[in-house]
């Protein structure tokens, strides 16, 4: 992972996308946020580096399986994407649409740090089972 | 050689012996001096000894039977003045009391100037053949009675093919005059009204058969071309054992038919209108109506958009009709109407006092529908609304358990949102690693996400309220302006963050009698609302009093809800977005909608899509 490359958090909940950045910071980590799919699309068109993609999948405007599909297919697919979500089938759906992992909400600290770690410290792991 | 007055004496004992083996016996009545001579047998007729008979006409007027009294009298004046022979029956009652009946012949002598000098005749008793032939024209008139008053048309033809007897019913059923049958045998009879039948060849073939087994008996039916239905029974006509004839019998059972027919229809209908698939169920129905019910039936349905033909079979193909709706029936009556020559016939299908479809059927050339029809189609109709509704009602609660599933599914996503956002936030805490500035904020996110989640189990508690119907009120005094101050001082942190600019204003004394926090709740979700669906633009607020209203008013320039989601959104479950959208149980706008509801006001909007949302919400000021 290139130096400075940082973590975009993408959730619609406000308190969510400000905790999972205190959390991440505290771990060591950059953290960028946007507040939708199409928020987050716009950042990655910002060109800033980005290491991996937390993916909430309800949200308004463009959600998460929208913004994973335009994300797959844009120049940038290369950044690993973990869902991120409460919804009670997470892990298929993140298996169905190619993500990399996936973590249920409420997610415990050691996990996310864990997973964020593995993404961020060894490039892209091999997609979800 | 015998003496003559041997000769007399003797012929005279042979004519008594006669007489007695013959059981006849005479009498002689000379005129002149009024004396009734009686042989030995005509006393015994009477039941009396020799001698005991009077000797006299008035002797013998006493024992004739007083009802037989004037005729006897009649009849033997009449032969007087006539001097003509005379034959007649009457009643005499015998010495032992006895009535008998006899049959009397008898002739006037007169002497050469036409005076009447003697009359004589012979009698004998005819009771018990009498008695015979009065049982037997009792048993013939009860014959013929009961074949004539017999429901079932009766031919009775030898073994040589000649009519024998028939009834009148018999020429009712075939519309047939005497002079038809008279004149006809059995298969000329049969030729002419053969071709009245739809089955006729099988029924000739029963015919045939039967010629070569006269001791058989047979049951069979005759459809007719026009409809009716008749049966038939045949049984051989026996005298003692041997077989004369045969009795044909014939019974019209087309309104049994008829009945029969129609409930086998109803019930065929009826199966196919169990489905829940409604459309192709009536359609399955227009095919089974036609040619039962007539030549074509069509069947419209009438949706918001107006009427939509769902299907229109005809029985030719070739020549299909194109039956156009009858306005009657849209207002909602059946009807029964002329189209060019034919004959039509139309049933509106409704549910709850609504049309919402409409069948029409067109009678065959030669036929004219009836009441009979009328009621038929009008019971299908019943039938088919039934099933148009049965399926309305199982698309609905499959709509409401989808829109379950899915607030089910919202719910979770809500709740697990400021779940996890406490769960680090506490998880953070415990570990004593944030930097001294963010502590302050995680706990200002702990209490946001603890207010979200009492939020949540509040309005799912008056959800479950409402569906209950326990939603209760505490009415007082309330100044809605007050209310909507508070409630703007509570949200104040969510509205800053929205970065919705507001504005508020207040006009006129806005008190009225209202439950104090249920009206905050009002207030509530329609600012949390527009909050959440604003897009950070300006939303505007104002409470006034117009003709005895308080008149709340909240406008957002946000995302708008398109015109076929306006009702909707007043309905639990449901959101003017699409699930993923925007946070919130969608509870809101449902609960708001109740309590306003209860306050005797009224709560409505206007929004245009990607234009923003309007609420108003109107309150009686005055509690009626």
């Amino acid at each position: 992972m290139p130096p400075g490359a940082s973590v975009l958090v993408v959730d619609d909940d406000a308190d969510v996308r400000e905790m999972l950045r205190m959390v991440l910071e505290g771990g060591g980590y950059q953290v960028a946020t946007a507040k939708d799919g199409a928020d987050a699309l716009d950042h990655l068109n910002g060109g800033d580096l980005v290491g991996l993609i937390l993916l909430d999948l309800m949200m308004p405007v463009l959600d998460g399986e929208q913004f994973l599909r335009a994300h797959r297919s844009s120049v940038r697919s290369d950044i690993p994407v973990v869902i991120v979500s409460g919804h009670g089938d997470a892990r298929d759906i993140a298996r169905t649409l190619g993500a990399n992992g996936y973590l249920r909400k409420p997610v415990e600290l050691d996990e996310l740090l864990l997973t964020v770690g593995r993404f961020m410290a060894n490039g892209v792991e091999p997609k979800a089972r | 050689m015998v003496p003559e007055s041997n000769r007399l004496s003797s012929v005279l004992r042979q004519l008594e012996e006669a007489q007695r083996t013959a059981h006849v016996g005479s009498f002689e009545w000379d005129i002149a001096t009024n004396v009734v001579t009686w042989s030995h047998e005509l006393h015994r007729i009477y039941g009396l000894e020799n001698g005991q008979f009077g000797g006299s006409f008035e002797a013998f007027l006493e024992r004739v039977h007083p009802d037989d009294l004037a005729h006897t009298k009649d009849v033997i004046f009449t032969a007087f003045r006539n001097l003509s022979a005379f034959v007649y029956d009457h009643r005499i009652v015998r010495a032992d009391g006895r009535v008998r009946t006899l049959h009397t012949r008898g002739d006037v002598i007169a002497d050469e100037k036409g005076r009447p000098l003697r009359m004589s005749g012979s009698c004998w008793d005819v009771t018990e053949l009498h008695e015979a032939t009065e049982s037997l024209e009792r048993s013939l008139s009860l014959v013929e009675g009961t074949i004539n008053a017999t429901a079932d048309g009766l031919l009775v033809v030898d073994r040589k093919g000649r009519v024998t007897a028939y009834n009148r019913r018999l020429l009712e059923l075939w519309g047939l005059t005497r002079a038809d049958i008279d004149k006809r045998g059995f298969e000329e009879l049969l030729s002419l009204v053969h071709g009245r039948l739809e089955n006729s060849a099988a029924c000739l073939q029963r015919v045939r058969d039967l010629e070569t087994q006269p001791q058989a008996e047979s049951f069979d039916s005759l459809r007719f071309w026009d409809g009716r239905f008749y049966e038939r029974y045949s049984r051989p006509q026996r005298i003692g054992d041997e077989i004369v004839g045969r009795v044909w019998s014939y019974r019209d059972v087309t309104e049994r038919e008829q009945l029969l027919r129609r409930a086998v229809f109803l019930a065929d209908a009826t199966r196919l209108l169990a489905s829940l698939d409604v459309e192709p169920a009536l359609t399955g129905v227009a095919h089974l109506a036609v040619p039962y019910l007539g030549e074509c039936c069509a069947i419209d349905l009438l949706g918001e958009d107006g009427p939509r033909r769902l299907t229109v079979v005809s029985r030719d193909p070739e020549r299909p009709f194109t039956p156009e709706l009858n306005p009657t029936v849209l207002a909602g009556h059946p009807a029964l109407y002329p189209s060019g020559l034919l004959s039509c016939m139309a049933v509106p299908l409704v549910v709850k006092g609504a049309v919402v479809g409409v069948m029409t059927f067109i009678a065959p050339a030669q036929r004219r529908y009836a009441a009979l029809d009328l009621e038929l189609a009008e019971e299908l109709a019943r039938r088919a609304a039934l099933s148009v509704e049965n399926a309305r009602l199982y698309r609905k609660a499959q709509e409401a358990l989808r829109a379950r599933d899915e607030f089910l599914s919202i719910a979770a996503h809500e709740i697990r949102g400021p779940l996890m956002s406490m769960h680090l936030a506490v998880q953070v805490l415990g570990r004593g690693s944030l930097a001294d500035d963010d502590t302050p904020k995680v706990l200002e996110v702990i209490q946001r996400e603890d207010r979200r989640l009492a939020r949540f189990v509040d309005e799912l508690l008056d959800l479950g309220r409402i569906r209950a119907g326990q939603l209760h009120f505490t009415f007082e005094e309330v100044d809605l302006a007050e209310v909507l101050h508070e409630v703007l001082a509570r949200l104040g942190t969510e509205l800053s963050r929205s970065g919705s600019a507001l504005s508020v204003s207040t006009e006129g004394r806005t008190v009225g009698r209202w439950d104090r926090f249920r009206l905050e709740q009002v207030a509530a979700n329609l600012l949390s609302n527009a909050v959440k669906f604003g897009q950070g633009k300006p939303i505007e607020v104002s409470v006034s009093a117009r003709e005895g209203r308080a008149i709340l008013v909240v406008r957002d320039h946000g995302i708008g809800i398109s015109p076929d989601m306006q009702e909707r959104v007043f309905r639990p479950f449901e959101r003017g977005v699409s699930v993923r959208h925007f946070g919130g149980l969608g509870l809101g706008l449902h609960i708001a909608r109740t309590i306003v509801d209860a306050f005797r006001g009224t709560l409505i909007m206007e929004s245009e899509l990607g234009k923003g949302s309007t609420f108003y919400v109107e309150l009686p000021l005055a509690r009626s």
